[in-house]
């Protein structure tokens, strides 16, 4: 009995990943040979609208300043953009650095929050609330968009359909160490080819929570961000697909960020998203599977694109229940070779996906050498997979206890090293 | 993409990368559908003809060597083979309950000093496995696969991995425009690396069950073993995607704009 049950949950954990991997195949086979979906460009050439940018900030002392630098040097209109920075409960000298801007320049407002809740969804409903314009963009503290991109990204919202826009995160220090280095082959991956492919074929691109925008009415409609939620981005994607609105992903509109750099960063910023993730997973993957706006490939990918943080755990069992099996010697390879070729076929092919899909955005990106790195991606593995665990932990905890997350900071480099 | 420059000159105007896409050719639509049996044939032949005396080979080299002086023959899928079978030291109940104690420490101690760089975590799997393996030895009293019956598991899972290699070459080839060139040598070396680690492997596990006993089996198999082939696998194709990268950067007419 316990042999055919770990038999069976070894099976469907294999059906499972093998769902993954042919999503990833079809997705990079998209990305590399079938036309690919624009977004508009220069629709609002003459007569922009008003718009406001928010910037969460907590600590963020070390990166404040080039980010605020960056969206003061923009090339849209000054009268139309309004910057609000938002003080979410700094210890930091961040404070100091906002109202040193807030004096020189006009368009830069401040709102300090002081308050027994932390963290961006809180910080956002606030400042959303001293909001006049219809369309606002979010931009984390470690970001420098370029002049340009505001422009580009608020074309997007010329189709009345569309409530959310999200553009390209690229690394900035990429050359920093190992660790930069493989975080700016996965973002490649992730929206060079992922979000590309998604909006291709019209499922669920996602809004990530900087780089983009949304409409403010919309989310007052919605009922704005989960306070304590963290990861308002996923939450909103969710929402707003569910209310039967568009997101739309322009891979032009390229934003330059800051990676972690030491793996512990790395460890709590995966855990945090996790957590988050999995947490939306819990509210709203019925709500949209259900949903009767979205389309059959639309409610399909909306599962799969919700259960991405719960795979590793996933995995994790699978490879549990393929240990106590090796220790009983009970290993499914005695019992046909058709299903251990399929066992191991997914061991070279499946753990494989990921890295395909990163080189083929390397490739379109232009890399040559750096794509050597690709072997140390699965160097990765057990890393990523441990990290996503631990949130996925954390999110069963809070869901059964009913409490809240707490926001753990990613640490901040600066530019000015 | 070159259009006229203002002396006549060519000029050569790339599109920057979030405007461009790849052109796909019959020629590689060709490739990948031939490559598929004709690639499962040959990995069979050579499977077929090689296997049986490499193996004996190494075998042979282990037992002359080595303390591994056992061999069992087997015929899996009509490919003979001739594997070595190490002489394991024997573990008691209370060797068992000494690794897991080690292993229990060891984690503690890792669990305290919170260190999570890939290593760190990758060493602490390992103890689990470890401590996991001794724990279940420790109550049944024996293990699951003695040293034959895990040579032999070992030597199966190597031939099934030969056999996918063509089907992995052939999935990732279609996936970006590599030439006959890069696809033959992407085969090659799938092929070669495969066959030669899979020896390396039987070899090198053997040598370490001979020393470090039955406890180890489980890492050995559901640890290193997949290491070593995702390791070889990324590593023959990053060097043929970064010969395909040289190659089409140089390349206009491979390029189309969105």
């Amino acid at each position: 009995m316990v042999v055919a049950l770990l038999n069976l949950w070894l099976v469907l954990v294999v059906a499972l990943m093998s769902i993954y991997t042919l999503r990833h195949w079809i997705f990079t086979f998209s990305r590399v040979y079938w036309k690919q979906r624009m977004s508009f460009s220069d629709a609002y050439e003459e007569n922009p609208p008003s718009i406001t940018v928010l910037v969460p900030m907590h600590n963020e002392g070390a990166v404040a300043a080039a980010c605020l630098d960056a969206l003061l040097s923009s090339e849209y209109p000054a009268e139309r953009l309004t910057i609000v920075a938002v003080n979410d409960q700094s210890t930091d000298d961040t404070a100091e650095i906002l109202e040193q801007y807030a004096e020189r320049h006009p368009r830069v407002q401040v709102v300090s929050i002081d308050g027994p809740i932390r963290g961006k969804a809180n910080a956002l409903n606030i400042a959303l609330e001293q909001v006049d314009s219809d369309i606002v963009l979010v931009f984390d503290a470690d970001y420098t968009p370029g002049r340009g991109l505001i422009r580009t990204l608020i074309n997007a919202f010329v189709d009345p359909e569309v409530g959310a826009v999200m553009g390209r995160v690229v690394p900035r220090n990429t050359s920093r160490n190992m660790l930069t280095r493989l975080l700016s082959m996965e973002r490649s991956g992730g929206y060079q080819v992922d979000q590309q492919a998604r909006y291709n074929f019209n499922l669920l691109p996602q809004y990530g929570g900087t780089v983009g925008g949304f409409r403010r009415r919309l989310l007052v409609q919605l009922g704005g961000f989960d306070r304590h939620a963290l990861a308002e981005d996923t939450e909103l994607t969710a929402k707003i697909f569910q209310a039967g609105w568009k997101i739309v992903y322009d891979n032009r509109a390229e934003c330059y960020e800051e990676v972690p750099e030491t793996w512990e960063s790395r460890f709590k910023q995966l855990r945090r998203w996790s957590r988050g993730h999995n947490r939306v997973l819990w509210s709203y993957l019925w709500a949209l599977v259900n949903a009767p706006v979205l389309t059959v490939p639309q409610r399909i990918d909306s599962a799969l694109l919700l259960l991405c943080y719960a795979v590793p755990p996933i995995l994790i069992s699978g490879w549990l229940a393929a240990l106590t099996l090796f220790l009983m010697g009970r290993l499914p390879y005695a019992g046909g070779i058709l299903l251990a070729f399929c066992v191991v076929l997914y061991n070279a092919f499946g753990n494989f996906a990921p890295v395909y899909q990163v080189a083929t955005a390397e490739v379109l990106d232009g890399a040559t050498t750096r794509l050597l790195l690709l072997p140390y991606l699965f160097y990765m593995f057990p890393f990523n997979s441990w990290s996503i665990t631990t949130g996925f932990i954390d999110a069963v905890g809070d869901i059964l206890k009913s409490r809240r997350g707490r926001w753990d900071k990613t640490a901040r480099v600066g530019l000015a090293r | 993409m070159a259009t006229p420059g203002a002396a006549g000159a060519r000029v050569t105007i790339r599109p920057h990368r979030s405007y461009r896409t790849l052109r796909v050719s019959r020629v590689n639509w060709l490739a990948t559908i031939i490559t598929l049996p004709v690639g499962m044939m040959l990995a069979y032949v050579v499977l077929f003809l090689v296997w049986p005396r490499a193996s004996a080979w190494v075998t042979s080299l282990l037992n002359g060597s080595t303390p591994v002086n056992t061999s069992i023959a087997d015929n899996f899928l009509w490919i003979g083979s001739t594997i070595p079978v190490p002489t394991m030291p024997p573990t008691g109940i209370r060797g068992a309950l000494n690794v897991a104690a080690a292993c229990a420490a060891l984690l503690i101690v890792g669990g305290v000093l919170r260190k999570r760089s890939p290593l760190v975590l990758w060493i602490m799997g390992n103890l689990i496995v470890l401590l996991l393996a001794a724990l279940w030895y420790f109550f049944e009293g024996s293990a699951a696969y003695d040293a034959p019956t895990f040579m032999l598991l070992l030597e199966r899972t190597s031939v099934l991995m030969i056999l996918c290699a063509p089907i992995f070459s052939v999935i990732v080839a279609a996936l970006l425009p590599f030439n006959v060139v890069e696809r033959s040598v992407m085969f090659v070396m799938l092929i070669g690396l495969n066959f030669g680690m899979s020896l390396l492997r039987i070899a090198a596990f053997a040598i370490f069950l001979d020393h470090f006993g039955v406890l180890s089996e489980a890492n050995l198999y559901l640890f290193f073993g997949p290491l070593i082939d995702v390791v070889y696998f990324i590593l023959a194709y990053s060097l043929c995607v970064v010969s395909l990268s040289r190659r089409i950067s140089r390349s206009e007419e491979v390029w189309e704009w969105l």
